[in-house]
């Protein structure tokens, strides 16, 4: 189904999880430090990376930073929650979700699958306009003051989501059900943190944003520029 | 302490001051009065023989009274003295207007008698005075009269020197009573500070060791006992600390293997078709066991991270039916228990630690307990306490009185002549599960809360009652959410549970 790279030092961890991977369908590549991680992305451009936090040498964050500046390939953490990372620190680095160890493997596929469910172009819609924004969902294309925003499949679709509806407040419950495929109790810093990356790529002024608003309580919504 | 001894020591001094001066004061007014009298007699008798001498010389016989008065006007003029005279006619004369014959002290008269000079004192017309006697033969009486009212005078004024001197040492010793009384007190109320120092915690208290006194000595053995409770506690608490992070450790080592084994189990399961019979088995046990482990770990870590102190609270108002709801819902458990939800009970909770708290007060009530298991939640305004409830009840034989105090015990073993494996009628975890850590971690979710956990058995075994309440309060304890704009949900920084 598609191409997965795996970074994980742990040998065991690496050769069950790649067994797994395989078994539901996918082609896996394998790195065993960021540094070689990196090596492997740039060769191989994969359609997801599952992206170990700790790792020995460059680590998890480095390299998910490094992938992010030149790629939206989608990225899944592995985490411990008691790694001294946060998984904080690993979304606003540019990962799309995460999973914690020690995972069961349902949940993991679970999640990729829905990741790689945004990458796929979305049905509808025309192009729409909110002031210097202009999203082309059928290209899968978003532009600011005539500039080309570049956006992870996540963002993309958290952006469409808010912008079907504007006006309208969404619920994180709702965003994470809709974007991340989370249908209960799914952790809404990763609708939080997603909300401030994108305000950082679509808000003349991240810090003061007027396009997605917060709303205290509830969650968040687009308000079209007034005109 | 510092209300009672001041002023008993101040009152000690005092007394003894007072007793003091009383005695001194009494006894030397005694001597002092006894001797200004006795001289006071001296002095008239000495008068009264000199001037009976002199009136034996000038006084003729049966002087007429011109002459007696005379005499006596000039008595009066050089000793001071009144003078009253009683010729052997009884005929009287006087030199005071307040004096005369009549007030002459009766004893006196029969002194005379007997040929003497006499003194005697005695109040004359409310005054006192010495009065010495003598009698001429042939000529007359003669009663001299010197007056005591200087002697009262200054026996007067030495009475009242003597009560102010001893006035002001009782003051004064009120006073030195008090400042003994500061210099025993302020140690003892600096002892007592540090002892309520070590009482909240503050164990490097320590007392100032200065002299040589009993006091100094209570403050040494206090340092010592100080010294030695700071480092029983410390090694304490290095014990326990590096238990925690044993645990923590071992948990976070056991992590990597464990992902490794739980997933090439679950690559097992989803391939077990091709395996024969024994194969088979074999996988489904690994499986299970493995799947076991991990929530042993993950309780183990969440369990570690409690007693850290490390567990954030992702703090929101919800709708309390409604998260026990879902909870059942998204556990596939909706149609298996009876629910009574009071709709809108509102509270500040971490979703997930509730849900967690139904999944485990729920799962073992439909797997130890018997149906119905009923899921209450109703805020507790009837009973005037601020607050939610949730309470989880099964209809099964309930859990052994003896046992009820230890339900929330970490491994609490129910029964530990039976194996885990058998379970059992009182066993608090499935058959597969052994005493683990799900209710310990419970009450300490609902502990995160404000609130706790609360079990009981219903009489004639109506099945185990499981009581959760929270703290009905308007907003979530010591949270930051005020602080930042763009996020009503407060932060979760998930420190984790990394033991410093």
């Amino acid at each position: 189904m598609a191409d997965i790279l795996l970074v994980e030092d742990d040998a065991s961890v690496r050769e069950a999880v790649a067994m797994a991977l395989e078994g539901d369908g996918h082609r896996v590549d394998t790195a065993v430090s960021g540094d070689e991680a990196l090596d492997r992305w740039r060769r191989s451009r994969p359609d997801l990376i599952l992206l170990d936090v700790m790792l020995p040498g460059t680590d998890g964050l480095s390299v998910c930073r490094t992938v992010r500046r030149a790629d939206e390939v989608p990225i899944i953490l592995l985490t411990a929650r008691s790694d001294p990372i946060d998984v904080v620190a690993g979304l606003e680095s540019g990962a799309d979700d995460y999973v914690t160890k020690p995972f069961e493997t349902r949940v993991l596929m679970a999640r990729i699958r829905a990741v790689l469910r945004r990458q796929a172009r979305p049905a509808e819609e025309q192009v729409m306009r909110f002031g210097d924004l202009t999203i082309d969902p059928a290209g899968m294309v978003v532009t600011l003051r005539e500039r080309e925003v570049r956006l992870t499949p996540t963002e993309l679709r958290l952006l469409l989501e808010l912008a079907r509806r504007p006006g309208q407040v969404l619920t994180r419950a709702g965003l994470l059900e809709a974007v991340w495929d989370y249908s209960y109790l799914g952790d809404s810093r990763l609708v939080d943190v997603c909300v401030q990356r994108l305000r950082a790529k679509v808000e003349g002024d991240p810090a003061e944003p007027v396009l997605i608003q917060t709303v205290r309580g509830v969650g968040y919504k687009l308000v079209p520029p007034q005109r | 302490m510092r209300q009672r001894l001041r002023p008993r020591l101040i009152a000690t001094f005092a007394l003894v001051a007072a007793l003091t001066s009383v005695g001194v004061a009494a006894t030397s007014y005694t001597l002092v009065r006894r001797e200004i009298l006795r001289r006071a007699d001296e002095t008239a008798a000495r008068q009264g023989r000199a001037a009976l001498a002199d009136a034996a010389e000038r006084l003729p016989p049966s002087p007429e009274p011109a002459q007696l008065a005379d005499f006596a006007a000039r008595v009066k003029a050089r000793d001071g003295l009144e003078v009253v005279t009683v010729r052997p006619d009884g005929l009287s004369d006087t030199t005071s207007v307040s004096l005369s014959a009549r007030v002459v002290p009766a004893e006196l008269g029969q002194a005379l008698a007997r040929g003497r000079v006499v003194t005697v004192r005695a109040t004359a017309a409310g005054a006192p005075y010495v009065v010495a006697a003598g009698r001429v033969s042939g000529v007359a009486d003669f009663y001299f009269f010197s007056s005591l009212d200087d002697v009262a005078e200054d026996l007067r004024l030495l009475r009242n020197v003597l009560a102010g001197v001893g006035a002001a040492l009782v003051v004064l010793s009120g006073v030195v009573g008090a400042l003994a009384a500061r210099s025993v007190l302020t140690p003892i109320r600096q002892a007592r500070a540090a002892v309520h120092r070590l009482e909240v915690g503050l164990l490097e208290t320590r007392l100032p060791e200065r002299g040589r006194d009993e006091l100094a000595d209570l403050a040494h053995s206090f340092n010592a006992m100080a010294q030695a409770l700071e480092r029983t506690i410390g090694e304490l608490r290095a014990l326990e600390a590096g238990q925690r992070r044993f645990v923590s450790d071992v948990s976070h080592e056991l992590r990597t293997p464990l992902t490794a084994l739980t997933t090439a189990a679950d690559v097992l399961e989803a391939n077990a078709g091709g395996l024969n019979d024994p194969g088979r088995r074999a996988a489904r046990l690994l499986v299970v066991e493995a799947r076991r482990l991990r929530t042993l770990v993950d309780d183990l870590m969440e369990i570690s991270r409690m007693d850290a102190g490390a567990a954030a609270m992702a703090w929101e108002r919800m709708d309390l039916s409604a998260l026990v709801a879902d909870a059942l819902r998204a556990r596939g458990w909706s149609d298996r228990v009876d629910t009574h939800l009071e709709q809108a009970v509102t509270a500040w909770v971490d979703a997930r630690r509730i849900d967690a708290i139904v999944g485990n007060l729920v799962g073992n009530a439909l797997e130890h307990g018997r149906p119905p298991v009923t899921v209450i939640v109703d805020s507790m305004t009837s009973t005037g306490v601020e607050g939610v409830r949730l309470q989880v009840a099964d209809a099964g034989p309930g859990i052994p009185p003896e046992h009820l105090a230890h339900v929330f015990d970490r491994f609490y073993k129910a029964d530990p002549a039976r194996s885990r494996r058998e379970g059992g009628g009182s066993g608090l975890r499935g058959p597969n599960a052994g005493p683990g850590l799900g209710l310990a971690i419970a009450r300490e979710n609902a502990r995160l809360h404000g609130g706790d956990i609360t079990v009981s058995s219903r009489a004639g075994g109506g099945g185990a009652v499981f009581t959760v309440v929270l703290s009905g309060r308007s907003g979530p304890p010591g949270t930051v959410t005020e602080l930042l704009p763009d996020r009503e949900a407060p932060v979760t920084t998930d420190r984790h549970d990394v033991v410093p």
